[in-house]
């Protein structure tokens, strides 16, 4: 039986909501209906339904598992589950998560900042979206002040722990992100000439299930949109209470992220193709990348809409709360790490929110920088989830799933071990899929890790990080606290509270 | 809105939140059951 944790969360509902929060993010909302409606609608939502059942849920399942039984952090979760030997894949996944947090703060930043100015009325019938984004993205001292903003709020709801902190804060801002993104949604599909964007979200463009290119691109948003792999489920679980259902529990969050994802594509996309004056147009915003369609394309439209000086905020409200939520499960995957070896929690918050703060810095300054990082990170949580998948094997396939099944209402069949053992598989496509768009991308120079999106950054920077945890493999086994793994459930947990 | 646009869309939203339904309808059991 796994031993009872110092913190722990409220209930079941509590837990469920920190995890949908982790999982719903700003990909959601821009994102999501940009890849769906680019890649064949309804034909690119049964491939993502085919992604949920085959990575995303197995891996949500192995995360929830290895956490609340080692009740470690991801560090001393792969060292109890894989070996002293292999405490280095924890730590890998664990910087690269940690390596998006440092991006991810800027962006929350960003939602945050035009929430502020879209209160203030900025975004009206003159406005130009191009040129009011250029103007903050090239002022560092405004993008590192929300970027501040954004790491000491989560820094201080972190440090005040799983129920003061998260739980308190979760429990408001989940439903009323929910809230937002429902009531915007109604509104867009009540607009004349919704219809359009809703069609090329939901009807199917059959000839397109027959592209690798689809299920590529339905995987990888699947693999990044519910956070399976990420890391963050294995760090929420550390706080479960007894006898979670892992199993049930995994099913509700990854189908709850993609519905998220449905109610943001109806908003972003019916608004679009009712507000555009052609359909042109909005093919174009949906063309312009994340960045360009939100901070752009849509302040432009926007701003024409009658409603704007409520819409506008209201929109901008679901993004910084979808930023910050998944950005709080972050901090907290760093802090609770770093409690592991036995810093108590308000001091491994503050040195989490300062670490977040600094790092961020580049990303802050230069979007070139944030594009990379956000590709190479990107790319390297597949290998996250690739590692998670081989600790389940090591530990046992079949072993786990009995002990999933005997705390779950719901009974895991053979299709889970069977998904489990195919991971390594849907990993090596999806990544060699990566490497050859990255390949493609730069023909000339792909090795050349000065590049943006090269096979050379990508590289380079995996191997500085595997070369760090690899050396550092045999010190942190040792440093980890011990947990009910290898302590037994006897003996009352060390380690930070 | 056409016939064939509201059927995909009772389709996906509503699948899935039947899906749903069906997860927490568990959940729901199970806390029930609790003391």
């Amino acid at each position: 039986m796994a031993e009872r944790p110092k913190e722990q969360w409220g209930s079941r509902v509590a837990i469920l909501i920190a995890a949908v929060s982790m999982a719903v993010g700003t990909g959601n909302i821009w994102r999501f209906p940009r890849v769906a409606a680019e890649w064949g609608g309804g034909a690119f939502l049964i491939a993502v339904t085919v992604g949920l059942v085959i990575w995303a849920i197995p891996l949500l399942m192995s995360e929830f598992f290895m956490g609340s039984r080692s009740r470690l952090g991801n560090i001393g979760a792969f060292r109890d589950f894989m070996g002293p030997r292999n405490t280095w894949a924890g730590a890998f996944m664990a910087f690269v998560t940690v390596g998006i947090m440092f991006y991810y703060a800027v962006v929350a930043g960003w939602c945050v900042r035009y929430f502020v100015v879209s209160l203030t009325g900025a975004i009206q019938p003159g406005i130009n979206g191009q040129a009011y984004w250029d103007g903050f993205i090239g002022n560092p001292l405004e993008t590192i002040a929300f970027h501040a903003v954004a790491v000491g709020f989560s820094a201080w709801v972190v440090y005040r722990g799983i129920k003061g902190g998260l739980e308190r804060i979760l429990k408001i801002f989940l439903p009323a992100l929910l809230f937002i993104l429902i009531v915007l949604a109604a509104r867009a599909v009540t607009l004349p000439g919704s219809e359009e964007g809703l069609r090329y979200l939901f009807v199917p463009d059959w000839a397109s299930l027959t592209s690798g290119r689809l299920w590529l691109e339905a995987f990888t948003q699947v693999a990044w949109s519910t956070g399976a792999g990420w890391g963050l489920m294995m760090v929420y679980a550390v706080y479960a209470r007894e006898k979670e259902d892992i199993a049930v529990n995994s099913c509700i969050i990854a189908f709850s992220d993609v519905l998220v994802g449905f109610i943001a594509a109806a908003l972003i996309l019916g608004t679009l193709f009712a507000v555009a004056p052609t359909p042109e147009y909005a093919e174009q915003a949906l063309g312009a990348g994340n960045v360009g369609l939100t901070f752009i394309y849509v302040v432009d439209l926007l701003a024409t809409m009658p409603g704007a000086m409520v819409i506008a905020p209201l929109f901008f409200l679901s993004l910084a709360l979808a930023g910050l939520t998944s950005l709080i499960a972050m901090f907290e995957l760093g802090t609770t790490n770093l409690m592991n070896f036995g810093v108590e929690r308000h001091r491994a918050a503050v040195y989490v929110g300062l670490a977040a703060f600094v790092f961020g810095i580049p990303s802050a300054v230069s979007i070139t920088f944030l594009d990379n990082q956000d590709w190479v990170w990107g790319v390297a949580l597949l290998i996250s989830g690739l590692l998670t998948s081989l600790a389940i094997v090591k530990y046992g396939v079949e072993k786990a799933r009995a002990e999933i099944n005997a705390t779950s209402d719901m009974v895991v069949g053979r299709w889970w071990s069977v998904c489990i053992r195919v991971i390594p598989l849907v990993f090596l496509i999806i990544f060699s899929w990566a490497v050859y768009q990255s390949v493609t991308m730069y023909p000339e120079d792909w090795w050349n890790p000065l590049e943006t999106f090269s096979t050379g950054t990508m590289v380079l920077q995996w191997a500085i990080l595997f070369a760090l945890v690899f050396s550092l493999n045999n010190f942190l086994a040792r440093k980890v606290e011990a947990g009910p793994m290898t302590r037994g459930p006897s003996t009352p947990s060390g380690g930070g509270s | 809105m056409d016939a064939e646009l509201i059927f995909w869309i009772l389709f996906f939203v509503g699948g899935y939140l039947l899906i749903l339904g069906y997860f927490l309808r568990i959940a729901l059991r199970r806390k029930a059951e609790e003391p």
